[in-house]
């Protein structure tokens, strides 16, 4: 069957996810990048200043925040940031771990993979949490030309 | 949401939920996409994902597609976050506060 999302530990401290989107990467790209895109899968910008050693903080929907800094950015190809939560009670703390996206042309449309390292502990929560964002993000994407099979 | 959670503990049953989530389908095409799975066991599973306000059917001639329910997957996808962000950590400090 067609795999829209996949998501599994892969390493000590490590999840990758890897999901299908109906869209080129240049698409794909404006979904992980822009102020417009962002609120509808992932949730609101707070900061989000897009170039090399610039913030990010996103506020999701329980209030709390993540936040960290851009280390990389290869439009339309890969984006990696650091990541930890701004609110607390948790020991992960901003810019503690390290988020790698990329995309890559996929039949008609992209793959796009996530990498999340140096979770330690928190690597199931992870995986439960993107998994949920990246499902959301599929929906955005038109399915009329998707076959099941 | 419980029979939400409930409905959603079985393997089986979150693989056809994220197909038709992406396309809508048949038993026959949902039958077709998982051969490990038997036809009555695939009716069964989607009969509980219905039951769970997870899936609707829509009726076309002799046949019934299904599709999931974007709104009741929406609000168990917020419910869910809440045990990923730090809320959670916030939620259980407090009810062991409550319990001394």
């Amino acid at each position: 069957m067609r795999n829209a999302l996949h998501a599994e530990v892969t390493g000590d401290g490590e999840i990758t996810l890897t999901a299908h989107l109906v869209g080129s990467p240049e698409v794909a790209w404006d979904y992980l990048t822009s102020s417009e895109h962002l609120p509808k899968w992932l949730g609101h910008p707070v900061i989000f200043d897009l170039e090399v050693g610039g913030g990010i903080e996103v506020e999701v929907d329980s209030g709390d925040r993540f936040a960290g800094t851009f280390v990389a950015i290869d439009r339309p190809r890969s984006l990696v940031f650091t990541w930890g939560w701004r609110s607390g009670p948790v020991d992960i703390a901003p810019g503690a771990t390290r988020v790698e996206m990329t995309l890559e042309p996929s039949g008609e449309g992209s793959e796009l993979q996530l990498v999340h390292r140096d979770l330690g502990e928190w690597a199931e929560r992870n995986i439960v949490g993107w998994s949920l964002k990246f499902s959301r993000l599929i929906d955005l994407f038109p399915i009329a030309d998707v076959d099941p099979r | 949401m419980e029979l939400a959670l409930k409905a959603l503990a079985h393997e089986g049953r979150r693989e056809i939920l994220a197909l038709i989530s992406v396309s809508e389908s048949s038993v026959n095409d949902l039958a077709e996409n998982f051969p490990d799975i038997s036809g009555p066991a695939v009716s069964q599973h989607l009969k509980v994902l219905r039951e769970a306000g997870l899936v609707d059917v829509r009726q076309e001639g002799t046949f019934r597609y299904y599709r999931a329910n974007a709104d009741q997957l929406e609000e168990l996808r917020q419910a869910l976050e809440v045990f990923w962000s730090p809320a959670i950590d916030r939620l259980n400090a407090e009810m062991r506060k409550d319990a001394t």
